[in-house]
């Protein structure tokens, strides 16, 4: 069992580090939101989906782990775990978008909605008290699911009980369906209301596919920080690292057949009202940066990760994991900035700043959980399986 | 003896369990024999590496190919709509990348999977409806519950007396040399 | 680690794949048995029945190629009616076999193993039944190779790679192809052992050429398991490509309810939510009829009631997303399709669907309902029904009233309309009847693959 504890210097140490960073971020923040409000919160919103939609992710492998039974991933899970604790803190996080609503949605001004046909008959749904209410409904349904799944898994460690891998089962499966449903009329109110008038019933599975990406490159960055500081290196070996990349592989496969799905219906039918939203992309600086997504979220990754050895290289796979991360940026770059500046991209200190704070809250949350219990699943009782876990 | 009057084409051993085979194998490549095989009813776990059969290489040939699916599949889009016969219909554009993805996919995918199929069958010499170890009375029972494990007389090593006798110490369920 | 040395109950985290006191050999004989025995006398009671509705399809389409697509209730506005929704539904319920031979295998499902060989027979067959429809409702069916690229002299034009239906051209056959191929690379194994269990001449003959000399070796199964792995590797994304194209003939138009983007992953899970209904529909039927009950467990059965639980609450997802946008969109046009598919002339259409396939695999939230066999049997001839209606709906509720009133109408189907579609389900039952005759209905070498190795109980499951 010690051998599955973080030493207590070296995660005293690390703590420091992000609070330290989280006081910078802050700091560098509110002086944002104080000096240049209208550019703070449009960042704000990029630099808080960012991290959101990451744990969001894991949310959801987590829960279809557990549905599966799925062996290897046993060993990793409880960096997961520790991820998805930290999704009560999106309540906090949430606070500066719900501040910044009129800075941000332009359904939220009533005299705009007043001379607007549509936005009058959407008022229903799309009003700033709605939109608060449910914001923080999404985020009780997902921070309850998550800290079941968590308190089962940890109490596992110590009773080894069957019955708390029945009770994981029991919670994963309605927290996938609930799960599903919030994530993806979180997106609808989140990112596709920026564009009032546009609408796409597959928002919701694009917004998430890049969220599930992304959170397999943060777990391999995790997992892979954690072996360079010696520890889990039985634990977690290339025969893990290899699942871990192919699921890298599989969802960068998904998400382009979302993302080219919804392009291709949009372009083809090629209805006005719909095309604008990719137009506004297509024109000024927005254009190099749809093709820098097209090569950097899909061929690059698909064509680097496609062989069996690159995803068995732990240097290539950090490199993918940090590049992935850089590309899951873009892309909500790429979806929320056009609305507000239609020439292009203008990259600002801003646009780090709420980044940086929002990530180590966030990274804050999971390192205080990681003191708390073993850093891996040492309750499971398929743990024996899961390290002698073999790829073809 | 019998052995001497026969031309030998193998030493075979009989066992009755994956396991027992492997270890088998196990010691089989450790005494230097390099031209082994095993035949088995399902592919089994480990045996690659106990006799030092190398990974397939299928999956580059899958590649090459699965390429050549995705130019054709583009030139034929290309060429029929844009070059030979150019008609605009429904005003699209004679030739885009976004209508062209699908069938592009198909074929690739298509070509891929002839690839795998007939380069699986190529590597492997099949079809072959005759084979010298068919002569032998126990791989009838491969393709039910026997492993057998497989010395080829091309080995340098090999001996038709030594052979067996070293088979037998392997603790098979029988030992057969198997006739040309 | 010497705390775990408590021994946990692993039985219920791995169950047993195989039940019963079956060796190597005994799941051989059980399988292989099936072939070989005497054809028992209901085999034949089937067959003539099911051969009987295959004529009848045959003459409803020598009818149909006599005298035209009018004999079929399509008429203006509803250009596409049972056709397609025959097609679509056909297809989709061969989507649940390569779901299992392929998606399942990547995952290591490997329960998979006892029902891959029948689901992937049933995706051949589906997908014969679905390229019957649009190679018959083309009108002029003789000239049905105009589909294809190929140089001739009486067209003397290209295809039109623009259109969505030649995608499917390409989707569908290529499906067919792969999946043939994926299920002969699977069979190859399973019919050299049928070669060397053979009696007579003629099936040592018939099963020696079909198998090509497979022996077994372990170089043969090294190149063998990586056109497999890549087969599935390949079929993975075949499988959604297929369903995508499908749902692209109808969402790349401009009609409301056609329309709509989230149509391709939400036609994909409906595809497996059928198949696998289908799946559940033969599996309780023939395990039943040749007594496979260790092979095929009450655990197989759960876990595709599972997948239809949880395909069937995306679809349910699906559907309520399609309302939500619809109303959100603020175009009148799209609120009156829904409006219309949910109240209109059709609304029974609608309830029936949403009742089959969303509420009824509610139902396997309860454990004792998932594993109630006579229960699943009719929950699963509930979501083939409910899938059927489903793109029923979806083609003659968006099409029957046009943008202009003048333009509305009522679909009804004729008896062509429905003896052909009842005829392609004794065409399905024929071809699966003959495979279970003639082919191991099971994959042989793949359960043993699964089961545990004798003589290595002490080592502990592996």
């Amino acid at each position: 069992m010690s051998s599955y504890e973080i030493d207590g210097a070296l995660w005293s140490r690390v703590r420091n580090a992000i609070a330290f960073l989280l006081l910078i971020g802050v700091a560098a923040s509110v002086a944002g939101a104080v000096t240049e409000p209208e550019r703070f919160y449009r960042s704000y919103l990029v630099g808080f989906l960012h991290p959101t939609s990451i744990l969001l992710g894991a949310l959801f492998f987590v829960m279809v782990m557990h549905i599966t039974g799925s062996v290897w991933s046993i060993t990793v899970r409880r960096f997961h775990e520790n991820l998805i604790g930290a999704l009560p803190l999106v309540a906090v996080a949430l606070v500066p978008v719900v501040l910044g609503i009129h800075h941000l949605y332009e359904w939220s001004h009533a005299e705009e909605v007043a001379h607007d046909t549509l936005l009058r008959g959407k008022a229903a749904w799309l009003n700033p008290q709605g939109f608060t209410i449910r914001a923080f409904i999404y985020v009780a349904i997902w921070s309850f699911f998550a800290l079941r799944l968590v308190h089962h898994s940890t109490a596992q460690d110590s009773t080894r009980s069957i019955d708390n891998t029945r009770s994981l089962k029991k919670y994963a499966a309605p927290g996938l369906f609930l799960g599903f449903i919030s994530v993806s009329l979180a997106s609808f109110d989140w990112v596709m209301s920026l564009a009032p008038h546009w609408y796409s019933t597959m928002f919701g599975v694009y917004f998430y596919a890049g969220g599930g990406w992304a959170s397999f490159a943060t777990l391999v960055l995790i997992c892979l920080a954690f072996r360079s500081a010696g520890m889990l290196r039985r634990e977690i070996n290339v025969e893990h690292y290899h699942d871990l990349g192919k699921w890298m592989f599989a969802l960068t496969v998904f998400w382009t057949y979302i993302a080219f799905c919804q392009y291709l219906l949009i372009w083809y039918a090629n209805l006005p009202e719909e095309t604008i939203w990719f137009r506004n992309r297509f024109v000024g600086g927005w254009a190099p940066m749809s093709v820098a997504l097209l090569f950097g979220h899909f061929f690059i990754p698909f064509l680097v990760l496609l062989p069996r050895a690159s995803k068995r290289n732990l240097k290539l796979l950090r490199a993918a994991a940090l590049w992935f991360l850089a590309m899951h940026y873009l892309d909500l770059y790429w979806m929320v900035m056009p609305t507000f500046y239609k020439d292009g991209p203008s990259f600002h200190w801003l646009d780090l700043a709420p980044l940086v704070a929002v990530g180590s809250l966030y990274a804050l949350g999971f390192w205080m959980r990681l003191k708390k219990h073993a850093i891996m699943a040492v309750g499971d009782l398929r743990l024996e399986q899961a390290l002698e876990h073999h790829n073809l | 003896m019998e052995t001497a009057q026969i031309t030998p084409f193998a030493a075979i051993a009989e066992f009755d369990t994956p396991g027992a085979l492997v270890q088998a194998a196990e010691k089989v490549r450790k005494a230097g024999y390099s031209k082994t095989d095993a035949l088995t009813p399902f592919p089994v776990h480990g045996i690659d590496e106990a006799l030092g059969i190398p990974r397939s290489h299928l999956g580059y040939i899958v590649l090459c190919i699965g390429m050549m699916g995705t130019a054709a599949a583009l030139l034929l889009q290309w060429w029929t709509g844009a070059v030979d016969y150019p008609l605009v219909i429904g005003g699209k554009p004679l030739f885009a990348f976004e209508f062209s993805i699908p069938v592009t996919f198909e074929l690739t995918v298509l070509f891929s999977s002839f690839a795998a199929v007939f380069g699986m069958l190529a590597l492997n010499g099949l079809p072959r409806f005759y084979h010298p170890l068919d002569n032998a009375r126990m791989t009838r029972r491969v393709s039910d519950d026997r492993f057998v494990l497989v010395i080829d007389k091309s080995d340098p090593k090999f001996h038709p007396v030594e052979t067996i006798g070293f088979l037998r110490s392997l603790n098979p369920i029988s030992t057969e040399l198997v006739e040309d | 680690m010497a705390d775990l040395a408590i021994k946990p109950p692993l039985a219920e985290l791995n169950p047993p794949l195989v039940e019963g006191n079956h060796s190597y050999s005994t799941v051989t004989h059980t399988v292989s048995g099936i072939v070989e025995r005497k054809t028992p006398k209901q085999w034949f009671i089937a067959i003539s029945i099911s051969g009987a509705i295959t004529l009848m399809m045959l003459g409803m389409i020598g009818y149909l190629f006599l005298n035209g697509v009018g004999v079929w209730g399509n008429n203006s506005p509803v250009g596409w009616a049972w056709d397609i929704t025959n097609f679509v539904f056909w297809i989709g319920i061969g989507h649940a076999g390569t779901l299992i031979s392929a998606i399942l295998f990547l995952f290591r499902q490997k329960w998979r193993t006892s029902i891959n060989r029948a689901a992937e027979a049933m995706t051949l067959f589906a997908v014969a039944c679905a390229l019957l429809f649009p190679l018959i409702h083309v009108g002029r069916p003789w000239r049905a190779y105009w589909m294809f690229p190929i140089p001739n002299t009486d067209l003397n034009m290209w295809q039109n790679f623009r259109s969505p239906l030649l995608w499917d051209v390409f989707a569908v056959s290529t499906y067919g192809t792969v999946s043939a191929l994926f299920w002969y690379v699977g069979l190859l194994p399973d019919l050299a052992t049928l070669r060397d269990r053979a009696r007579t001449r003629i099936r040592q003959l018939v099963y020696g050429v079909l198998s090509l000399g497979w022996r077994g070796s372990a170089r043969a199964w090294r190149h063998y398991e990586m056109a497999y792995l890549i087969l599935a590797g390949l079929s993975t994304p075949l499988v959604l490509s297929v369903h995508t194209i499908v749902s692209f003939d109808f969402a790349v138009s401009i009609i409301p309810g056609w329309h709509t983007t989230i149509f391709p992953p939400y036609f994909v899970a409906g595809a497996i939510f059928s198949g696998f209904a289908m799946v559940v529909t033969l599996m309780v039927i023939f395990r039943y009829a040749f007594q496979l009950e260790d092979l095929v467990t009450i655990k197989h059965l759960e876990n595709m009631n599972i997948v239809m639980l949880a395909t069937g609450s995306i679809v349910g997802y699906a559907y309520a997303t399609e309302l939500f946008i619809a109303w959100y969109s603020g175009n009148m046009y799209e609120k009156f399709a829904f409006l219309n598919r949910t109240t209109g002339p059709y609304w029974w259409a609608y309830w029936t669907m949403v009742s089959c396939n969303v509420i009824s695999p509610q139902f396997f939230w309860f454990k004792k309902l998932r594993r109630n066999i006579p229960f699943m049997f009719v929950i699963s001839i509930f979501v083939n029904i409910g899938m059927w209606f489903e793109r029923f709906v979806i083609i003659v509720t968006s099409l029957h009233r046009d943008f202009l009133p003048s333009s509305w109408g009522y679909f009804r189907p004729t008896f062509v309309d429905v003896c052909t579609f009842i005829g392609t389900l004794g065409f399905f039952t024929t071809l699966f009847l003959l495979f279970v005759r003639f082919l191991p209905m099971i994959a042989i070498s793949e359960v043993k693959g699964v089961m545990p190795a004798p003589g290595a109980s002490e080592r502990g499951q592996h």
